[in-house]
């Protein structure tokens, strides 16, 4: 190996980064653009919030970042890797590996205990079972449900299922956390909750992390603010405090 | 292979009732296919012995397959209707599993051993439920009840089996954000 050849030191590598990102849906006779050309980077440790108005392609940019869906043009780059040139499995085994997704509306199975719904994304995998609950169980402790082990969704308050689906997208130790609007169907006290419990998990456990919401006072608790507006980016705070100084030296 | 077995008989477990009426389902085919198979070798056996004018044996075979290619169409539309309903149902759980990047292959195999399992159960079930029928009828021997049984249980397995290919397919064929979304 030819050291040597490394590109100069430019801060870390983003964890995910997209290029020119577009993405058209067929309606009918309709072409809706969700997506014009985003540009965007996100370093290790980042709390990114992203806000816009309903339409505005929060929900897309996040299924393209995480690579649940495939753009209509431009490249997204996941942990290094260019998403574009990998085959369906291996863009699921990628979102496996490198993803935890969380949903407005939680998405637990009901039938499943929240240890079991906790486990969900490592059933499949050849891993030891009783470490994995192990592990279950302290990820549920982590989000304040160690006395909910056992309990099934429709017995939680939506605030709890919330972090039920927390603890579930972070059991695979994902290196980037996508939640799409995850206070949205909650009432104030719970969404602060939700935020909070988020916000501590990107500082204690350097998750990198970017949620989308229409509430302004989820953007009090990020590190950086992307503002959307019909399939765009209108503003963009820059990568703040938990990035290299690369982009700031100039502070 | 275990995983997905694994993961779909905890499924079954916790929904019990319906399962049981899934299973019911096959074994209504079942217990005609097993009624069939085992009065046709005594049927069979009797028409012989009696020499009865106009039925001959070669009837009764055709009667005895006829019945059987009809439980198995029941049972084969039965299952596939059943099994597209549970992936229609549980698509919110198809696009979760999807979004954790859990593979096509676990995710088809999860539904597939679903109507495997319906297919034995039920045809196991379908076996009982025939055996109380035939003691209206000439009692059939051991052995005839034994050949039966095996029968019927491997074709109600195996035609449930194929019968779910088609809603597994679909299960992972489904795009995950609208699964996600429980657009359907
Ligand atoms: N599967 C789809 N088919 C057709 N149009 C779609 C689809 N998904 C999204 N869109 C459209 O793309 C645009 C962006 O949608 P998106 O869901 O990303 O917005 P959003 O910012 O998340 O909105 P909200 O706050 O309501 O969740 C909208 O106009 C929407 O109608
Ligand atoms: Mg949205």
């Amino acid at each position: 190996m030819n050291e040597n050849q490394e590109a100069p030191d430019t801060g870390p590598e983003p964890v995910v980064e997209t290029r020119d990102l577009w993405k058209l849906f067929k309606l009918g006779d309709e072409v809706v653009k969700a997506l014009k050309g985003v540009t965007l980077a996100v370093d290790p440790g980042e709390l990114v919030v992203i806000m816009g108005p309903s339409g505005s392609g929060k929900s897309t940019m996040l299924h393209l970042m995480g690579g649940l869906e495939r753009p209509t043009k431009g490249e997204i780059i996941l942990e290094g890797q260019p998403l574009s040139g990998l085959t369906e499995s291996q863009l699921s085994t990628m979102r496996h590996r490198a993803v935890g997704f969380i949903f407005q509306s939680y998405n637990l199975i009901p039938l499943l205990t929240a240890t079991e719904n906790v486990e969900l994304p490592l059933v499949f995998d050849d891993v030891d079972t009783d470490e994995v609950r192990r592990n279950c169980a302290e990820l549920l402790e982590r989000v304040g449900l160690g006395h909910r082990l056992d309990h099934t969704p429709s017995r939680m308050s939506g605030g709890e299922q919330q972090r039920v689906a927390i603890a579930r997208a972070l059991i695979g130790r994902p290196r980037l956390l996508l939640a799409d609007e995850p206070t949205a169907n909650l009432d104030h006290k719970n969404g602060e909750a939700i935020i909070e419990l988020l916000t501590t998990l990107n500082h204690e456990m350097g998750m990198t992390t970017v949620i989308s919401t229409h509430d302004r006072s989820v953007a009090e608790h990020a590190s950086r603010v992307i503002e959307m507006r019909d399939g765009k980016v209108i503003s963009d705070s820059g990568p703040g405090q938990a990035t290299s100084d690369n982009h700031l030296a100039t502070a | 292979m275990i995983r997905p077995l694994r993961y779909s008989l905890r499924m079954i477990s916790r929904a019990r009732g319906s399962a049981l009426l899934r299973s019911g389902a096959v074994a209504v085919a079942a217990a005609l296919t097993f009624f069939v198979l085992a009065q046709s070798s005594t049927v069979r056996a009797q028409a012989q012995d009696l020499a009865v004018g106009g039925i001959g044996v070669d009837t009764i075979e055709r009667a005895t397959i006829s019945l059987t290619i009809i439980a198995v169409i029941v049972g084969a539309l039965q299952v596939g209707v059943l099994m597209t309903r549970v992936v229609l149902q549980r698509m919110q759980e198809i696009g979760v599993l999807k979004a954790a990047g859990i593979s096509s292959r676990d995710i088809f195999l999860v539904f597939l051993f679903e109507s495997l399992i319906y297919g034995f159960v039920g045809g196991v079930i379908g076996c009982l439920i025939g055996l109380l029928i035939a003691v209206f009828g000439p009692m059939p021997g051991g052995e005839e009840i034994l050949r039966a049984f095996a029968i019927t249980v491997a074709l109600s397995t195996i035609v449930a089996t194929l019968a779910g290919l088609a809603p597994a397919r679909r299960a992972v064929r489904a795009p995950a954000v609208e699964a996600i979304n429980h657009a359907w």
